[in-house]
């Protein structure tokens, strides 16, 4: 099993963080943090802000004010590919060119520095891609081009993926939306096992106060 | 089980095809294959090859080829991205106008050229690959911008999450999703390079492509089988690019849904305007120097034009040249625009075969066309050479194929139902193709219609070796103005080559007016 990755000290911190999309201003100067180790849910109803918060985290847009910290250090002008904040889509974003394994491989082989991408080539990719899937319980999967997954197999994948390159803290839009009930139940059981044997520092978006209460030590409500 | 009834009315359906499929037989089937006769029949079938000039003009055809394709490949993917953009202010525009190169007429583009080069590069390779580019970049932006603008940027923003620098995400997540795009436009531009005429024509200087040859050969030389045997093999060549082309996988990985999540960009906005200006600099540049000669202002060209001129050689009444030239193109265009309708009434229901001897007009070089007809039709009781019509029934032939391929996905796309519903309410089929079909494919025909008047006006291939003093059309009075020595010459020739933009652009306005007419999806 993957060791603990995150800094269990400090984790993840919003400090009066300011959102806008497409020149509306969606939140302004919210703060909390999320302890190292720790899930916490983000609650909130349609339209007033989550996914955005998820991508000003992860890098994909920037904060129209406030400060984001991690383990510490302030991020927030640090480039995406730099910031070690992963995210998983709620629509998964898998790159319908590559296979499975090849997925869940990308991060690894972006690694930052020289010594790092060495230490993912060959062998070591592969034990480790094989040791997430397993993980996620997609191991005879890994040679399937993704267009061919289930909706739920799609959506391992891109926790496989996200959790691969070993980020300081995972971002999670919704992970469980859009599954059938069966599904759902045994996914989000599966993704708080995960999610505690890993020791990710985690954020999770979601709507529904049920989901938030299994998986999550602690709740942050917008709107 | 279909009853004999519409079996019948299927049969007769089939006769709509007939003269489309005759005219294709009769004027590019039967020239191209009395070409490969003679070149069977000729001793001079492996002789022809150790003839002087035919292994330079394979050399610089591979060449210019070459150097075109890749130089259209890299000037287009700014633009392609630019114009993937659909949030931008003026993508409509921009997209328009950078698209409007390459329906103008190649002697428009090298006369445009001639006028915008330095003395230093005006002829020879540098300004054909130029040239080139500027003619085809539109083919890159209209192939590779609409899979590009499929591609999700979340795809992209998820590879930098994952730790993928901005060149890495570009060459490991957009490239591939791009590759069959880039694939299928490598390949038209590619075609579109080797088997170029007017362009080299214009400025290859002492360059000749395997086109050019093929004129040359069969015109200056009078060596036939020589030409013959030329454009039989680059028939050949070609046909044997494009069935490895259609061969390959072209999947395009494409999600219309993620169009609208493209957010407007900066650089895009700043891109898009760079390529629209480097699209009008030349038009400019032409206009201008039918005006400019030796540092001053003239209209010398322009007098010369519409007062006549006693200067040997250069006798031309502009006013003739420009009424047979749109004559021409309106007696193409209303051939090839009802045979387009009727192909398209079967071709969309049934026939892939039918499909493909109707573009046989697309793959077939103009000029081995144009050599097939001087050479089939010489002798009663079918010596049409001297027949004035023989040209723009030819410019329908070359028009033919774009207009089934304007008409026939529009005409697919009308639900049955709506033909079903028109019948239960009494409608004959008659009455149902004059009242449900026609007018839902309006659109369509204009911009078939408008599209067949630009083909015809600049047909300059198959034109130069059918027309003769007396019948000849704006490109061939282009080119022959300035292929002479002396300044009036050249400006007179920009004076025309002026003329023939407008005459194309007013006949392009058609295509776009019909933008806002119904298409199914």
């Amino acid at each position: 099993m993957t060791t603990p990755s995150c800094d269990r000290e400090h984790g993840l911190e919003l400090d009066r963080i300011s959102v806008a999309h497409d020149g509306r201003s969606l939140i302004r100067d919210l703060s909390f943090s999320v302890e190292g180790g720790s899930t916490t849910a983000l609650l909130g109803p349609s339209g007033v802000g989550k996914s955005s918060l998820l991508r000003v985290i992860a890098g994909i847009d920037r904060p129209t004010g406030g400060r984001i910290l991690l383990d510490g250090s302030d991020v927030t002008d640090t480039p995406i590919h730099q910031r070690r904040i992963g995210l998983v889509f709620q629509d998964n974003q898998l790159f319908p060119h590559l296979s499975v394994a090849d997925n869940v491989a990308y991060g690894l082989r972006n690694a930052a520095t020289r010594e790092a991408r060495r230490s993912w080539r060959g062998s070591r990719t592969r034990e480790r891609v094989h040791e997430l899937l397993s993980l996620v319980g997609l191991a005879d999967r890994e040679n399937d081009p993704v267009g061919v997954l289930s909706g739920g197999e799609a959506k391992r994948v891109a926790l496989a993926r996200g959790l691969a390159p070993t980020p300081k803290a995972l971002l999670l839009d919704e992970p469980l939306t859009g599954l059938d009930r069966a599904l759902h139940d045994r996914l989000m059981e599966d993704l708080a096992t995960i999610l505690r044997a890993t020791g990710t520092t985690a954020l999770i978006v979601t709507h529904d106060e049920t989901e938030a209460r299994f998986l999550a030590s602690a709740t942050v409500r917008l709107g | 089980m279909p009853s004999s009834a519409d079996l019948s009315r299927t049969g007769r359906v089939r006769l709509l095809a007939v003269p489309g499929l005759v005219m294709v037989l009769a004027l590019v089937l039967v020239p191209v294959l009395a070409l490969g006769a003679r070149t069977f029949d000729s001793a001079s079938l492996f002789g022809v090859w150790s003839r002087p000039g035919i292994v330079d003009a394979i050399g610089f055809t591979i060449v210019e080829t070459i150097l075109s394709t890749a130089v259209t490949i890299a000037l287009g993917l700014a633009p392609a991205w630019a114009l993937s953009h659909h949030s931008m202010p003026g993508h409509r525009f921009a997209l328009a106008v950078t698209t409007v190169p390459f329906m103008l007429p190649t002697v428009v583009v090298g006369a445009a050229f001639l006028g915008l080069l330095p003395g230093s590069v005006e002829r020879g390779l540098v300004a054909v690959v130029i040239a080139h580019a500027y003619f085809n970049v539109a083919v890159v932006i209209r192939t590779v911008a609409p899979v590009w603008a499929t591609i999700d940027p979340m795809l992209v923003s998820a590879a930098r999450n994952l730790g993928a620098s901005r060149t890495r995400a570009f060459v490991s997540i957009t490239l591939p999703l791009l590759k069959p795009a880039l694939y299928s436009a490598t390949a038209i531009v590619g075609f579109m390079c080797a088997t170029s005429y007017g362009v080299v024509r214009m400025l290859g200087g002492g360059n000749a492509t395997l086109e050019v040859e093929v004129y040359r050969r069969a015109i200056l030389f009078g060596d036939i089988a020589g030409a013959s045997t030329l454009a039989v093999v680059q028939l050949l060549v070609a046909a044997i690019c494009l069935l490895v082309w259609t061969g390959k996988d072209r999947v395009v990985f494409t999600n219309a849904g993620h169009r609208s999540r493209r957010r407007d960009h900066p650089v895009a906005r700043v891109v898009a305007v760079i390529a629209t200006v480097v699209t009008v600099i030349p038009l400019v540049a032409l206009v201008l120097s039918s005006m400019r000669s030796r540092g001053h202002w003239t209209l010398a060209g322009w007098r010369l034009l519409t007062s006549g001129s006693n200067v040997p050689g250069l006798r031309l009444d502009l006013i003739d040249v420009l009424s047979r030239s749109l004559l021409f193109a309106v007696i193409a265009a209303a051939i090839a625009v009802p045979i387009g309708i009727a192909t398209s009434t079967v071709s969309s229901s049934r026939s892939t075969i039918l499909d493909r001897v109707l573009l046989l007009p697309l793959g077939a070089s103009a000029v081995a066309v144009g050599l097939g007809i001087v050479i089939t039709y010489d002798s009663s009781p079918f010596d049409f050479r001297s027949s004035w019509w023989l040209t723009p029934v030819v410019h329908a032939v070359v028009a033919l194929p774009f207009v089934i391929r304007v008409i026939q996905p529009v005409h697919s796309r009308i639900p049955e139902h709506l033909r079903s519903a028109a019948a239960t309410l009494g409608a004959s089929p008659l009455r149902v193709w004059a009242t449900i079909d026609v007018p839902l494919i309006s659109g369509a025909i204009r911009t078939a219609f408008g599209l067949s008047l630009a083909i015809s006006l600049g047909e300059f291939g198959a034109t130069s070796f059918l027309t003769r003093n007396d019948t000849d059309t704006l490109p061939i009075a282009v080119e022959q103005l300035l292929g002479r020595s002396g300044d009036l010459a050249r400006l007179a020739g920009h004076a025309v080559a002026v003329v023939l933009l407008l005459a194309t652009l007013i006949a392009l306005a058609f295509t776009t007016r019909s933008r806002h007419s119904w298409s199914a999806s």
